[in-house]
């Protein structure tokens, strides 16, 4: 498991998520978006290298958005299987984020 | 369930959340090894996961008293089987339903684990048996 941060553009970031979303992850996703400080553009977050998360990462979402919410940053969910996004749908985070196959 | 055709596979583990990563892992290697991918695949891990999770964090474990975990494997099915000894718990009934409708400010992960087993598995029961709780779920494997 891994999630690494790259920088787009000055206004969009990515984070991705290789391997495992779940509660082992919770102290390096917290610290990937918890210092983006600056107000508006986009954070993308790509799961296409992403396996498996369970409610655990869903709490975690959750806290991401409050975060992005007090920043006015849109955030998208991109490239997730059909589980993940499943998972996502089920629990209708889809009224929440922007989710792109 | 459990007849000539059915494999079993059995694990106990301390009431501990450490625990449970390690468990998931080697269970869904015994799955794979018998075939199951995909979507199965996905709903047993989440299943194990998210009962075995609910029943070490909410204490449901007498001191000392471990978690049993069944898992049976035959063509058509995995059936999950978690048993403790601790105080009478319902999670589809004792524990409030999350509300998925809410706005995000009141958006509580609580409850979201048992939601997503059911929505996924076959079938989710609970019963008190003795002195023991035992959830039984069900996974189909047409999807494999």
């Amino acid at each position: 498991m891994s999630i690494v941060r790259e920088t787009l553009s000055t206004n969009e970031t990515l984070i991705r998520i290789i391997g495992r979303f779940d509660f082992n992850t919770r102290a390096d996703f917290q610290s990937c978006y918890s210092s983006l400080t600056k107000a508006g553009g986009l954070l993308a977050i790509d799961f296409g290298e992403t396996d498996y998360i369970d409610s655990s990462a869903l709490g975690m979402l959750l806290l991401l958005k409050e975060h992005t919410d007090s920043l006015k940053k849109h955030v998208v969910i991109r490239n997730c299987n059909p589980e993940v996004e499943q998972i996502l749908t089920v629990s209708k985070f889809d009224t929440l984020f922007t989710i792109e196959s | 369930m459990r007849d000539s055709g059915t494999d079993t596979h059995e694990w106990s583990i301390a009431p501990e959340i450490d625990e449970v990563a390690a468990l998931v892992r080697e269970a869904a290697a015994v799955l794979q090894e018998h075939g199951v991918t995909g979507e199965p695949l996905y709903t047993a891990q989440l299943a194990i996961e998210e009962v075995v999770s609910n029943v070490v964090r909410h204490g449901a474990c007498k001191e000392g008293r471990g978690v049993n975990i069944h898992v049976d494997i035959d063509d058509d099915e995995i059936r999950l089987t978690v048993e403790d000894e601790g105080l009478p718990f319902d999670p589809s009934c004792d524990a409030p339903a999350p509300d998925l409708d809410a706005p995000l400010e009141n958006r509580r992960v609580g409850g979201l684990g048992v939601h997503l087993v059911k929505q996924m598995a076959s079938r989710f029961d609970y019963a008190r048996d003795g002195e023991r709780n035992r959830m039984e779920v069900d996974i189909d494997r047409a999807a494999s």
